[in-house]
């Protein structure tokens, strides 16, 4: 064996740890908040790419308050939350071909597909009402100090719970296809080293696109070009190690599996330092409200993320992976009732809603939109 | 490949987690103590998740093995 298969092999084909990848992601988000100025998040901008959408039908979003709050200027190719993203998916998909692993996956049953799809839904609303996934909420919001990702975080395990016995119950198990003999799938290794050829090629040209995008938004700026290589890297790194920060808080409930949960908390304690050290050098930090609802509500819509299964976060934002449609983070909600200002995090708490009663919305610790 | 002959084999293609994983235990549970499980699947997370919780369960996880997008476990029932 070349020196060359055996680092295909040894590297790019066999999964890695999930440990060290997460440890990994945590320095490399810390970095990330440290020269972009924003936090790793991923639904904030689908949100925007949504919006879009809407204004292709005559609609004005940039005037709705949501929009006034996370912005809509621009297109995805000038906003760094938009290039990442592209970069996260080429990466995604880049690390998928080179291990052979591209292939279209169809669920078992209908059944399934429809879990997906109000998933999907369900956990996307959820997010856009938490200002957050389980990046910004979680992962990348518990590192910032901001108080409302604790909240995310108790509710999203809590949820979970909820989730897993409806996802336990009989209609939503479908029969076992079980044989007495040995598997006669994997017959053809020489079809299976073909294939792995064809991908590897594909797998470079995606490499060479993304090296090129990366480029050409060096040449808009630095900051941009930077996102789209860590964009890169978050997807690579996600991609090889399946990371899927919902399935951590799931699985502690299905089959009581906790290695994923114990890296996810080393990589965030790890970001902490990062963002810390970042914060302490003048960044500024990106710190969300914390309201009264946010936890019953956020409860609920955990359990219906992780109902529907909602798994791999590289998988369901990468569209050629068929059966993950359903959307791909654990999403807290609060739902359209009054803000528990005085919980509001530190610098959330010394700006005070003119409209007494009303319902506010803050973020960054300056009035952003009120009616 | 590892060529050992399995007693049962369950195909778990187009099941994504954690329904994979369960529907492994739930079947080594009704198997013998010294028997073989042969579990193939599509779902790359349970290339992590299925020998963790084999060996969590005390079941011995034999081989693991990566065909394309195909997953195979081997998994023993402890004697």
């Amino acid at each position: 064996m070349s020196v060359l298969s055996d680092f295909r092999e040894r590297y790019l084909v066999r999964f890695w740890s999930p440990l060290p990848a997460l440890v990994a992601l945590g320095v490399a988000s810390a970095y990330y908040f440290a020269i972009t100025g924003t936090f790793w998040a991923v639904t904030g901008e689908f949100t925007r790419w949504g919006g879009h959408v809407i204004s292709w039908f005559g609609y004005a979003p940039e005037e709705w308050s949501y929009f006034k709050l996370i912005g809509l200027a621009g297109t995805p190719l000038d906003r760094i939350d938009g290039v990442m993203i592209i970069g996260m998916l080429l990466g995604a998909l880049c690390a998928a071909l080179w291990a052979n692993n591209v292939s279209l996956r169809w669920p078992t049953s209908k059944r399934r597909l429809l879990q997906g799809l109000i998933g999907g839904v369900v956990a996307g609303f959820g997010a856009r009402l938490a200002m957050g996934c389980n990046l910004a909420a979680f992962f990348t919001g518990i590192p910032m100090f901001s108080l409302h990702a604790w909240a995310f975080m108790l509710a999203t395990v809590g949820g979970a719970w909820i989730g897993v016995k409806i996802c336990l119950l009989p209609w939503l198990r479908t029969p076992l296809k079980v044989g007495s003999q040995a598997s006669s799938l994997f017959g053809d290794a020489e079809g299976t080293r073909r294939r792995a050829t064809v991908q590897a090629r594909i797998g470079t040209a995606v490499a060479v696109l993304a090296v090129a995008f990366a480029a050409w938004r060096f040449d808009v700026s630095l900051v941009l070009g930077m996102a789209v290589l860590f964009g890169l890297l978050f997807g690579g790194l996600i991609e090889r190690a399946q990371i899927c920060f919902t399935s951590a808080a799931r699985d502690l409930w299905t089959t009581g599996r906790t290695r994923a949960a114990y890296g996810i908390l080393l990589g965030m304690a790890v970001a902490c330092v990062g963002t810390f050290g970042a914060i302490a050098l003048g960044a500024s930090p990106k710190i969300f409200w914390m309201g009264r609802t946010r936890l019953s509500v956020a409860c609920c819509s955990a359990s219906a993320s992780s109902l529907l299964a909602v798994a791999k976060p590289a998988g369901c934002i990468a569209p050629w992976k068929g059966r993950c449609i359903s959307g791909w983070s654990a999403s807290a909600m609060s739902s359209a009732a009054r803000w528990w200002r005085s919980t509001g995090t530190s610098s959330a708490r010394r700006w005070r809603c003119p409209i007494r009663r009303s319902i506010c919305w803050r973020a960054s610790a300056r009035p952003v939109a009120c009616y | 490949m590892s060529q050992a002959k399995p007693n049962l084999s369950l195909d778990l293609r187009g099941e994504h987690c954690p329904y994979n994983a369960i529907a492994t235990l739930e079947t080594l549970e009704t198997m013998q103590p010294g028997q073989l499980l042969e579990v193939v699947t599509d779902c790359s997370q349970s290339v992590h998740g299925i020998p963790e919780d084999a060996k969590a369960k005390g079941y011995n996880c034999l081989a693991v093995e990566q065909h394309g997008p195909l997953f195979r476990f081997l998994i023993e029932v402890p004697r």
